[in-house]
């Protein structure tokens, strides 16, 4: 144990973990959104993530941008980083979307147990890793520096680089993008009756099936962003990437308070500073032990997470 | 929601087949069932071997192995509704009892046996007295945490091994001259399969009873089971522990057939794939469930000739099968049949405004 | 009508329980010889045995088209493990039953090696493997067991003096990704490095985020950080190590030397020490490598151990041995001078006069720095 590093460190481990954690609260934006309203855990949330990483590194191909290229500046590394980042999001939503057609609507529309959609979303999870993987010769891909990394400034020994401010204030934006969304237009509302009570708004003239769809659709898109900063600052990718980044997203919906927009925020932040603090002190071999041994004392204690579960009260 | 016309249920019909059935009917057939799966190490047809991999030790594990834990996890997940991501932890602990007393003492076999289930029965309630308070999602991940837990303290902890595992894990001693060796599977098969002969029997017989009817009162509400006067606690976790129980003594048995055991084998994948294969056979029903392992265990084994694309084929056909059978292939009898609405009665009742 | 099922039923069962108990026969073979390669090809760590088969492929295009009218099957016998040892129980058997399979390449991982060893001693197949380095594996099965590369404790010691001969007064720092392999190679330099090492820690596979390690090697520190484990991951962290500002030496083992770690690190990776018991195609033999390309496989790390394996069976079975008995006698007795070294194996299958080789990235390129002293 080594308590010392973490006090010395203090301000550049909680820096990094602030960064670490903005990715996986937008990851676990979609597995709440879709607990919210369907009450399942999406299994195939992690590869739409996967998916996100993948059409980054396309959009930067078509971008002309090359691996061994310098890092580009002013308008035109803005616009490039831009275009990557909408087709991740593009391309996560669309995958969300088509996941939700071919693994859940059908078994939902013939009342299936949570059981069988869960199977059928795994089988869905599976298939897409091996298909990246074939695609990819199981060999992991890197990612063109189109953003030089460089030190802003030095706060207490922490290094603040201008990446990883990017990462958690374009989070921090794109979730209040979503929290106005959720409360302010007409599907939000759409969402937050049909998680409140799905037959009742079903009466009241919600479309049920389109509100699944803007459900994965938003989900998949936070997801894709998060794929777009996870590529941005980490710089690789492979087909197993979902699988590592989705437990922790996931953990960290479940800590905050599943099917709760705050909730996924905060433990997602949470769960960054978290890995970081524990990785310091006991090792990162023990780091997804101490996380989970956290999680399960929080639920003990608060059985419904930190915020409770209710996408109702969606405020940032 | 669900169609209301009748469908052909060969589970149904099956059941009342059985109880029309005179007493001799019923022996001579469950004789002949059991001296078919006895023999069926001898089996050489086309249709059911596994090119690429060896048939008769593809029945002990995947195919066996995977039955016998689906079994356990059925008492779980199927019988009691509580949803377990993390049931390779169990199936660990009974292989890792038997590597290490396998190795370190003079201990056989046959003594380690219910060392070992008793070791998994134990953390069974280690885990599940306190998490079992927990509902239905959470658990999910509780449990999924719990069985990374025990693989990656396995990887970290260098006297059991680390990542290197154990290795020189004994046979067990020769039983009525059958000779425990790696080049030949069937003394194993043989043991596995009286073992899940023993547990089915054990299984059905619980089911009939209290703890059978307590379990059912759990799984379709569970607010209203306690409101009855069912303890549910602490029959959640007898259920979880009888599940440990099962997939601890299949451990056992396992390393003692590998000789060799990382904890890598050790992965959420297995959790996922024995969840996959009760939800596939038909959730709560024991032949289903034995039905849908022996399947999704044998199936990638007998497409291996397709090489690469093998593994996304099992995705898919499990994504299709789970559309079009979403109860399972044989789903449990209908006139028992709770018709699952989308969201039960305790689900939609979490979505309430706080 | 109920009847009629349940007679049918019976009969069937009766007629199924006949054909149960005819036994299977196990024919010898009267075809072309068949080389295996065991190793895993999908999953996970597919991309370390994905480059062993092709080395494998390439030598027996190469050997067919030198041998024409050879009798050996022109495609190879392919043996999926997975690299997991769960999967490769009931593999092995199968593979030791098909009687034309003489010889074979692999298996890629000491776990999965350990679970097949007793099962090809007792069915007396000769193996050679190119990559699996536990230095217990000769106790599973030294009669036909053989091994390409120099086992982790040759390598681990070698690293070290490397480190030290770049760096006087290395300070070193330890990090492993917990597999098998790292923990293994790392115990090996730990030891030779004695009172240098300044820190350790350990980031499982699949760690993306290596803040935590940084920030300790930056305390500790050291001068030098030696990285166990595989290239994809090694990558990861190195370019992460570099973005955080520090200059230090970073060097790393055999799991790390692969093109895709250049290509994955960049910049980052220049100035990497890497050590190996293997030496890549590029290096040994630029002609064969350009050739293997143009045949369509894309050599990598151990291809070329595989490849030498490969050819040391073809040697053998060109010397008129058709058995696996005679190749395994052959392959145990004599020598094949490879590609990568001399291929004479001692009685434990152990290859013997074999150099660890030091490697440096230069211009992100791969440069041999020769045989470690």
């Amino acid at each position: 144990m080594d308590f010392a590093l973490l006090r010395d460190a203090f301000w550049g481990l909680t820096f990094d973990g602030l960064a670490l954690g903005a990715i996986y609260a937008l990851i676990s934006l979609g597995y709440t959104l879709v607990y919210g309203v369907l009450r399942l855990i999406n299994f195939a949330h992690s590869e739409v993530f996967m998916i996100g990483t993948f059409s980054a590194l396309v959009a930067s191909g078509i971008m002309g941008v090359k691996i061994e290229d310098d890092p580009r500046t002013g308008w035109g590394m803005v616009f490039t980083l831009l275009i990557c980042l909408i087709a991740a999001m593009l391309a996560s939503g669309i995958t969300a979307v088509l996941v939700e057609i071919i693994a859940y609507r059908r078994l939902r529309q013939r009342g299936a147990t949570k059981l069988a959609t869960l199977i059928s979303a795994i089988g869905v999870s599976i298939s897409l890793v091996e298909l990246f993987r074939i695609i990819t010769d199981s060999l992991p891909r890197e990612f063109p520096r189109i953003m030089d990394k460089t030190f802003l400034f030095s706060y207490a020994g922490a290094d603040i680089r201008n990446d990883k401010v990017i990462v958690i204030i374009a989070a921090g934006l794109m979730m209040f993008a979503l929290e106005r969304f959720i409360t302010k237009s007409r599907y939000g509302k759409g969402i937050r009756a049909v998680s409140m009570d799905e037959s009742t708004s079903t009466l009241m003239g919600v479309n049920i099936n389109k509100v699944i769809t803007v459900t994965f659709l938003a989900g998949g898109m936070m997801a894709g962003a998060a794929a777009f900063f996870y590529i941005l600052v980490y710089e690789n990718t492979s087909f197993k990437v979902g699988f590592f980044l989705g437990i922790s997203a996931f953990t960290a919906a479940v800590l905050g308070g599943i099917g709760n927009l705050k909730g996924a925020l905060f433990g997602g932040f949470v769960l960054g500073i978290l890995e970081t603090y524990t990785s310091a002190v006991f090792g990162t071999a023990w780091k997804a032990v101490i996380s989970f041994l956290i999680l399960v004392l929080v639920l003990l204690i608060k059985p419904t997470g930190l915020f409770g579960e209710s996408i109702q009260q969606a405020r940032v | 929601m669900a169609d209301k016309k009748f469908r052909y249920n060969l589970r149904d019909h099956a059941a009342d087949y059985w109880e029309r059935s005179p007493k001799w009917r019923r022996v001579s057939l469950s004789i002949s069932f059991i001296a078919f799966f006895y023999a069926l190490p001898f089996l050489n047809n086309p249709l059911i071997n596994t090119p690429g991999s060896d048939f008769q030790s593809v029945l002990f594990y995947p195919v066996g192995m995977y039955v016998l834990m689906a079994i356990g996890l059925n008492i779980v997940v199927g019988k009691s509704g509580l949803l377990d991501l993390g049931y390779v932890a169990f199936f660990a602990i009974g292989a890792y009892t038997m590597a290490i007393l396998g190795t370190h003492t003079s201990l056989n076999f046959w003594e380690i046996l219910p060392i070992g289930i008793a070791l998994a029965m134990v953390s069974g309630v280690l885990l599940g007295t306190p998490t079992l308070r927990l509902r239905g999602d959470y658990l999910a991940i509780v449990t999924l945490g719990f069985g990374e837990i025990v693989r990656i303290v396995a990887v970290n902890i260098e006297a059991i091994g680390g990542p290197r595992g154990i290795a020189g894990i004994p046979t067990p001693p020769d039983l009525f001259k059958a000779k425990f060796t790696i080049l030949d599977p069937k003394p194993y098969y043989w043991v596995l399969l009286t073992f899940t002969l023993l547990i089915i029997w054990m299984v059905r017989r619980m089911a009939a009873r209290r703890p059978g009817r307590a379990w059912d009162a759990i799984r379709q509400d569970d607010d209203v089971a306690q409101l009855m006067g069912v303890n549910t606690l602490k029959y959640k976790v007898w259920a979880f522990v009888l599940g440990a129980a099962v997939a601890g003594a299949g451990g056992v048995l396992y390393a003692s057939q590998i000789l060799s055991i990382v904890p890598d084998q050790f992965n959420l994948n297995v959790s996922i794939l024995i969840l996959a294969c009760v939800v596939f056979g038909g959730i709560g029903n024991l032949w289903g469930v034995i039905l849908g392992a022996a399947l999704l265990a044998f199936t990638p084994e007998r497409i291996r000739f397709l090489s690469q694309p093998r593994i996304l084929v099992f995705g898919i056909a499990l994504v299709v099968m789970m559309n079009l059978r979403p109860d399972g292939i044989l789903p449990k009898k209908k006139r028992e049949h709770f018709d699952p609405n989308w969201k039960t009665v305790e689900e939609s009742g979490e979505g309430e405004i706080k | 009508m109920k009847k009629i099922i349940s007679a049918i039923a019976t009969v069937a069962l009766v007629v199924g329980t006949a054909v149960a108990v005819a036994p299977a026969a196990n024919a010898a073979c009267s075809g072309k010889l068949k080389i295996a390669y065991q190793g895993p090809l999908t999953g996970p760590e597919a991309a370390l045995g994905i480059n062993e088969l092709n080395g494998v492929k390439f030598a027996l295009k190469k050997f067919l088209a030198a041998n024409k009218g050879a009798n050996v099957d022109p495609t190879v016998y392919e043996v999926d493990d997975q690299g997991d040892p769960a999967v490769a129980g009931p593999i092995a058997p199968k593979v030791a039953a098909e009687e034309c399979v003489v010889a074979l390449v692999g298996p890629a991982y000491s776990g999965a090696s350990k679970v097949s060893l007793p099962v090809y001693l007792s069915a007396g197949l000769s193996i050679i493997t190119p990559s699996a380095t536990n230095p217990t594996l000769p106790s599973f099965g030294k009669e036909i067991f053989h091994r390409a590369v120099l086992t982790d404790d040759y390598q681990g010691p070698a690293a070290a003096r490397l480190i030290v001969s770049k760096n006087k007064n290395a300070k070193v720092f330890l990090v492993n990704d917990a597999s098998d392999y790292a923990v293994g190679l790392q115990k090996t330099v730990d030891i030779t490095l004695a009172g240098r090492v300044v820190g350790k820690d350990v980031t499982p596979t699949g760690t993306t985020d290596f803040t935590a390690t940084i920030a300790k090697i930056k305390k500790s520190k050291a001068t030098a950080v030696f990285y166990s484990g595989y290239f994809s991951q090694a990558a990861v962290f190195v370019k992460q190590l570099r973005d955080s500002g520090s200059k230090i030496t970073f060097a790393s083992g055999d799991g790390t030397l692969d093109d895709q770690f250049i290509k994955l690190a960049r910049k980052a990776a220049e100035g990497a020490l890497l050590t190996a018991p293997a030496i890549p195609m590029e290096t040994a033999s630029p002609k064969l490598a350009a050739e293997m390309v143009k045949a369509g496989w894309k050599p990598g790390v151990y291809t070329t151990e595989s490849y030498d394996a490969a050819n040391f069976f073809l040697d053998a079975i060109k010397a008129g041995n058709t058995t696996r008995a005679s190749i395994n006698k052959y392959v145990s007795t004599k020598s094949h001078k490879g590609l990568s070294k001399t291929l004479k194996f001692d009685a434990e299958g152990e290859v013997s006069g074999a150099d660890v080789n030091g490697f440096i990235v230069k211009n992100g390129k791969l440069v041999l720095l020769g045989a470690i002293k």
